[in-house]
């Protein structure tokens, strides 16, 4: 198992809308999800998936139906609205600037300053 | 669209509780089911799997709360809660719930009540057209100059040719005997320009209203058939008329003058004065007693009409001007302040004053609550140790203080509910429509509004000290500086107020003593008045007035209990429209009109009138309706010594005269000193005609009460159909003239009496507390040789300081105070040394005794009993 990082705070709503867009998910298959496309490098807390996803289903990001699984069990399932996928967009684009920016923050050199 | 959104999956979450609650537990189940699927699947046994499945889903419990809170059911639930948990506190400890809302109720209902009134009086319009365009001409016409009204034309073209000015109308009130139905009654009736109603923009509901031509320009009561006619109002017509339409065109009697009904005032229409009757205006040069209203102008301002007006007026104006209160300098005036006058300031003032009451009633209560808060620290530490964070134990405090208020708010309603009507007996509104009530939405809005402001006022103090609350370890104390300070200086502030509240107590006393023992120059005591009206009577003609006089004062002279009896054209103290004369002695004129009074034989004798020089008039001279006078000293003394003018003449510019028989000592017929006239002239009722009404007085043995009635029906017996009415005692009327600051008088000192209580609740709350608290310090300083009387004093000195505080922060505002007891009273309060020094002392010995218990309970402690607890 590789080295898991605990996620930062605030960033498991966008790992979650990220995870959604993908495709409609129930609960445990979003957790699955974001343990496949970060390649299980991240450390979630499991229970906490689901506070998220009410959050989210309230802000009008997601929403949710219930349906039948494909092992027929009935299941709730979560997909993203158009809200959630302008929301998600943008959420990108600043986590990019954030990155890019922390990244040649911590590359700086003495001699640079 | 969103607000809508989130009620409805509120509304929905909370009616589907079980269902949602179902559906989230299936939800996590799921995933820890399929979690433990998988961990089977990669080879981990079931019961190990299922473990660690549950064990990787984290707090399940938290989760769960932090979902529903997520769901936005979280804030309505907890406000459920945090009531029913609020409920079960103050179920509790009923002695401390009783006396918050008993405090509050008190300060509540008072607000609501006099909320109520102000409401009413002051923020409600009038029941006219546009009433915020209808302008009061206040005491313009004093000078029978302005606005020009000696003709009908003259006034008209004035009002057209205004330039802010849409139209104006003048009307004046009279009292009048009224007949048409059963036999002739009393009442107030008035006479207006033709356009009263049209100014008002209020029609009659059956017929029409006055026409242009309905004016004449005499002392008169127009001519039959042409300007013969009045409006009647709503209740009269239903009294005389059975509110048949048929009413328009009957005739009407005022005074003995047939007036034909043209028209019915809207139901509830009574203005000016709660009249019954309105008829046309006769014209007249001098006639003092009118008044003014006007419409502005569409699109002038009232700041714009004011000094337009002011301008008008300036040159009409008598130089030197008249000593008289600003209040009553000629002004335009919207009609609402118009008709309140001093009342308008009064009331704000009570609003104030009772507001204070209110604020005071807050921090009595603020106090109790951070003694119960700190009570409650263990609890409250229990919980924020369970989870509870400080918001969510804020949010309790405050609910329990909400719910409080709110308790308190409604026994406050129903307190006002009960006493709004007494308001209504002191000062009934002008207008007829106008009541005081309390289930309205204004009142009820304002006294929700009140509870929930109190709320947060009592709430704060205990709410904030919850910051200084410890989850772990040894609570703070109290008894610590911080707290201790804070209670403190709330007991300080009620002080302040209350001696405030207890100064004016007394000032306002003061004043009022003086008001009602001053020397009016008569007696008080020992009068009974009744009056009587001949206009419209068999009696109205001059020759027959007279013998009906004669015959009344003998009647009643033959009473038991009557020792002297009179009779007079108006009281003192009742001088409405009194008759000026431009008098002089021996041809040379006094230097001011004096007040002329009709008086009939052994009216000084009968009032307790001091009869300096000579000699009242006697029956013969009233009968031959000899030309005798007598004046009053200050009207003599113009002349020389006044007891020189006996046997001189009392002259008038036209020629006429008088012979002076007796110099008295006067009345004072008003109750403003300064408008009291320093001229009098009494002399017999003319020959022939006297005047239609009359008041007979007579003095008689106490209790002057009993024996009204008697005489009231033995003039009654000359003849029925004569009204008779007003039968009162002197002191009475003079009660009633006193009325405003009697009120005023009974409101500050309930106020008074409410702070004193708050006073003796809060030092004992404070001092009760401490001393519980400190019981183990006090057990020690006693085990080392404390003595009880150094621990008595200890406790006796605490209260003494935080009174001191207070009364030394009070005295300056007592200042201030000052001059508004004075404009309540109408007479300036003397010096301020009393007041101060009875409020300090008044509050001192209340403390005091509030510390007593406390203190007594301090001296008691038992050093080996205190000491063990620890």
């Amino acid at each position: 198992m590789p080295e898991r990082a605990q996620i930062l705070p605030g960033t498991l709503d966008l790992l979650i809308l990220k995870a959604v867009s993908l495709g409609p998910l129930y609960g445990y298959g979003i957790l699955l999800r974001i343990e496949q496309i970060s390649h299980g490098a991240l450390l979630i807390e499991q229970g906490a998936l689901y506070p998220a996803l009410f959050r989210l289903v309230r802000q009008r990001l997601l929403k949710a139906h219930w349906d039948t699984s494909e092992n027929n069990r009935r299941t709730k399932f979560y997909e993203l609205t158009t809200a959630g996928r302008k929301r998600l967009r943008q959420e990108e684009e600043g986590w990019n600037r954030l990155v890019i920016a922390i990244a040649s923050a911590l590359k700086a050199q003495p001699e640079e300053i | 669209m969103r607000i809508f959104a989130s009620l409805r999956s509120i509304i929905s979450a909370l009616f589907h509780r079980s269902l949602v609650e179902k559906e989230i537990e299936e939800e996590l189940r799921a995933h820890i089911q399929d979690r433990a699927n998988d961990l089977e699947r990669s080879g981990v046994p079931r019961a190990e799997a299922e473990r660690r499945a549950r064990l990787d889903f984290g707090d399940y419990q938290k989760f769960k709360e932090e979902i529903r809170e997520a769901q936005g059911t979280h804030s309505l639930e907890t406000l459920i809660q945090d009531l029913r948990y609020a409920l079960r506190m103050l179920r509790k400890s009923p002695g401390f719930t009783a006396v918050a809302v008993l405090t509050l109720a008190l300060g509540i209902g008072a607000n609501t009540a006099i909320f109520s009134v102000t409401d009413t009086l002051l923020f409600r319009s009038l029941p006219f057209h546009r009433p915020d365009r209808i302008a009061l001409l206040q005491n313009a016409i004093v000078e029978d100059s302005f606005p020009p009204h000696d003709t009908v034309k003259q006034f008209h073209d004035w009002a057209q040719r205004s330039t802010y000015l849409a139209d104006a109308a003048v009307f004046e009130g009279i009292d009048a005997n009224l007949g048409g139905g059963r036999g002739v009654v009393r009442a107030h009736i008035v006479q207006t320009s033709w356009n009263f109603f049209s100014v008002l923009g209020t029609q009659p509901t059956v017929g029409h209203g006055f026409a242009r031509d309905d004016e004449v320009d005499a002392t008169g009561f127009g001519l039959p058939g042409r300007n013969a006619v009045a409006v009647i109002g709503y209740g009269l017509w239903q009294e005389l008329f059975g509110g048949d339409p048929k009413a328009l065109g009957a005739t009407i009697s005022v005074e003995g003058n047939r007036l034909m009904v043209i028209g019915v005032a809207p139901r509830g229409f009574d203005y000016p004065d709660h009249c019954v009757l309105w008829k046309p205006a006769a014209f007249s040069r001098g006639n003092n007693g009118w008044v003014a209203i006007a419409r502005l102008k569409p699109g002038i301002s009232w700041a714009h009409a004011r000094s337009a007006f002011a301008v008008e007026v300036a040159p009409q104006l008598p130089k030197p001007a008249k000593t008289e209160s600003p209040d009553l300098a000629p002004q335009l005036l919207s009609l609402q302040d118009g008709l309140l006058g001093p009342v308008k300031n009064a009331t704000l003032l009570l609003l104030g004053a009772v507001l204070l009451v209110l604020l005071m009633a807050c921090t009595n209560v603020a106090n109790l609550l951070i003694a119960r808060t700190a009570d409650r620290r263990v609890e409250l530490s229990v919980r924020a140790a369970l989870g509870a964070s400080r918001g969510r134990l804020a949010r309790q405090l405050l609910t329990e203080c909400l719910l409080l208020s709110l308790v308190a708010a409604i026994a406050g309603l129903l307190a006002a509910y009960w006493t709004v009507p007494l308001a209504a007996i002191v000062e009934p509104p002008p207008l007829g429509v106008q009541s005081y009530s309390v289930l309205n939405g204004h009142v009820l809005a304002f006294t929700l509004a009140a509870s929930v402001i109190a709320a947060m006022l009592f709430g704060l103090l205990p709410v904030l000290d919850i910051g200084n609350l410890r989850v772990l370890g040894p609570q703070p104390s109290a008894t610590s500086r911080g707290a201790r300070v804070i209670r403190q200086a709330v007991v300080a502030a009620q002080v302040m107020l209350t001696m405030v509240l207890l100064s004016a107590s007394v000032m306002v006393g003061h004043a009022f003593a003086h008001i009602m023992s001053t020397d009016r120059g008569y007696n008080v005591k020992a009068i009974a008045t009744v009056s009587v009206s001949l206009g419209g009577t068999t009696y109205q003609s001059g020759d027959r007035q007279l013998p009906y006089f004669e015959e009344v004062l003998d009647r009643v002279r033959n009473l038991a209990a009557v020792r002297s009896v009179s009779a007079t054209e108006f009281l003192p103290l009742d001088a409405r429209g009194f008759i000026g004369g431009d008098f002089g002695i021996d041809g040379h004129p006094a230097k001011r009109n004096s007040m002329i009074v009709p008086v009939f034989a052994n009216y000084f004798q009968t009032m307790g009138g001091q009869i300096l020089y000579g000699r009242e008039f006697n029956d013969a001279e009233v009968r031959s309706g000899a030309k005798v006078a007598v004046v009053n000293e200050r009207f003599a003394a113009g002349f020389g010594e006044p007891s020189q003018a006996i046997g001189r003449r009392l002259t008038t510019a036209s020629g006429s005269s008088w012979q002076i028989v007796g110099v008295v000592k006067g009345m004072d017929y008003e109750t403003d000193p300064t408008l009291i006239n320093p001229f009098q002239v009494f002399i017999p009722p003319a020959h022939p005609g006297i005047f239609p009404p009359a008041t007979f007085v007579a003095r008689v043995d106490a209790p002057v009460e009993s024996h009204l009635s008697a005489i009231r029906d033995t003039i009654r017996s000359v003849d029925t159909d004569v009204p008779v009415f007003g039968a009162e005692t002197m002191q009475q009327r003079l009660n009633e003239l006193f009325a405003h600051p009697r009120f005023y008088r009974f409101i500050i000192w309930t106020f008074t009496g409410f702070a004193l209580l708050l006073i003796v609740a809060g030092t004992y709350g404070l001092l009760a507390y401490t001393v519980a608290r400190r019981t183990s310090e006090i057990g020690i300083r006693m085990a080392l040789g404390a003595t009880r009387t150094n621990v008595g004093r200890m406790v006796l000195g605490e209260a003494f300081l935080t009174v001191c505080v207070g009364i030394i922060g009070g005295a300056p505002l007592i200042f201030w105070i000052k001059r508004l007891a004075g404009s309540l009273m109408g007479s300036a309060p003397g010096s301020l040394t009393a007041p101060i020094a009875f409020g300090a002392l008044a509050i001192l010995a209340v403390a005091l005794l509030a510390a007593y218990i406390p203190a007594r309970c301090a001296m008691r402690v038992d050093p080996v009993v205190a000491l063990r607890y620890e």
